[in-house]
């Protein structure tokens, strides 16, 4: 297999013996792919280093006949050179370990990439807000992923339709159903589900609700995979 | 047939990094036949700097004292802390001659994808420093990585909320490089943290 200046997201890199990285990227037609880089580490060759970074757009060719496949050339994608800092940054990271522990390797996904790319120029602009924006990249990753929610209809036989002013409880293998105030399971606001299905969401709490719903949803297919990054909001 | 001793010391030697088994071969036998003496040297300051040395309880570097000889020189500037990643970034800055402060080594960085977080750094005993001692300034001298700018964020926020200033060493354009052979996220950021020049507008 050899491929040719693919556009690619670095998601993740570590050190892989004296001078070489081991590093995992979502790339535009191929998904997500491990390579590694030989050689790239040390002082002299900071230059490619340097866009070995996670959140760096990079043109990147490699070839190989495994799964681990070896990084030919790699260059930075033009006008695609993005900072993110503080709270951005740690969002970042939490994209990006979902991303690695939800996705399997060499399975093509350009919607995904799409996504992604936008998620991170979100991100990267601070004047922009970009809470709603994270939780529709969380609802949308589940959805390609073949786990997409159902935020319009209840889980019963009739399939009746999500109401906007009732209240809901979720199982992550139901779906929704008509919740009776139970105390101590978290209930959904039928409004909150509607917006977070339409993309609309604007109050804090629909934001915070979409919130809840998503972690929910996703720490069922995570398997009891903890997240760090959360840890360091 | 090598003896078993020889066989021994060439596996041993492999596990520094970047020695394969004809480096450790090479060392060996050069040891054994012209630094018997040196060689003797080598094995008891491996065993007693392996069976002593620590950390220190105030920087978290390498000592081989509960408190380390910097930590305890009372000639340095108290009002200054600075925070690097590992003991080579602390032993680098200290042959620069520029930093009076005093040091917190984390002995690794933040990173969520490898399962590092606060507690794995130090955070509590840095966070207990900020409040006993009278430190005015903390300079975070991260590796110009995403996984040191997140440290470098971290610590930041956790400074704000004890009122103490937070600064982050420069980044952008080495010296006696060239702009052209430059990669562009090192451009941007040098461009973007550019600093006015002081004599100029003296």
């Amino acid at each position: 297999m050899h491929v040719l200046l693919q556009p690619a997201w670095i998601l993740h890199t570590r050190a892989y013996r004296e001078t070489s990285l081991i590093v995992d990227l979502l790339t535009q037609d191929h998904g997500r792919i491990t390579l590694v880089a030989n050689g790239v580490r040390g002082h002299k060759k900071s230059s490619s280093y340097a866009l070995l970074q996670p959140f760096t757009a990079v043109l990147v060719s490699w070839s190989g006949k495994t799964s681990l496949y070896n990084l030919r050339q790699v260059e930075a994608q033009q006008k695609m050179s993005y900072t993110l800092v503080g709270r951005r940054l740690i969002s970042g990271f939490y994209a990006n370990e979902l991303l690695m522990y939800l996705l399997h390797r060499d399975d093509p996904c350009y919607e995904l990439y799409q996504r992604y790319t936008r998620l991170i120029t979100q991100l990267a602009h601070n004047n922009r807000p970009y809470h709603a924006k994270l939780r529709y990249f969380e609802k949308n990753l589940l959805a390609l992923l073949g786990y997409a929610l159902n935020l319009t209809c209840e889980r019963n036989e009739q399939g009746q339709m999500i109401k906007m002013d009732a209240n809901y409880s979720f199982d992550p293998e139901m779906g929704f159903s008509r919740c009776q105030n139970r105390v101590g399971k978290p209930s959904f606001c039928g409004a909150s589900l509607l917006a977070l299905d339409q993309e609309i969401l604007t109050t804090p709490k629909h934001l915070q609700d979409a919130k809840q719903l998503l972690r929910l949803a996703l720490q069922y297919h995570l398997r009891g995979r903890v997240l760090k990054s959360p840890l360091l909001l | 047939m090598i003896s078993p001793a020889i066989t021994r010391l060439i596996e041993a030697l492999r596990c520094l990094p970047g020695v394969g088994p004809k480096s450790a071969q090479r060392m060996v036998f050069y040891l054994l036949q012209h630094a018997r003496e040196q060689a003797k040297l080598l094995a008891s300051s491996l065993d007693y700097a392996a069976s002593n040395v620590t950390h220190c309880n105030r920087c978290r570097t390498f000592s081989e004292r509960d408190i380390c000889l910097l930590c305890n020189n009372p000639n340095r500037d108290q009002s200054l802390l600075c925070i690097v990643e590992t003991p080579i970034d602390m032993l680098v800055l200290e042959q620069t001659g520029t930093y009076r402060g005093y040091y917190f080594v984390l002995m690794g960085k933040l990173s969520p994808l490898d399962g590092i977080g606060p507690e794995e750094i130090g955070i509590n005993q840095l966070l207990e420093r900020l409040e006993k001692e009278p430190i005015k300034e903390v300079v975070l001298a991260t590796n110009p990585t995403v996984e040191g700018d997140t440290t470098a964020h971290y610590i930041a926020e956790k400074c704000k909320a004890v009122n103490i200033s937070c600064t982050r060493i420069a980044r952008g354009v080495p010296l006696g490089s060239e702009l052209e052979y430059l990669d562009s996220r090192t451009l941007t950021q040098a461009f973007t943290h550019r600093a006015l020049l002081a004599e100029a507008c003296d």
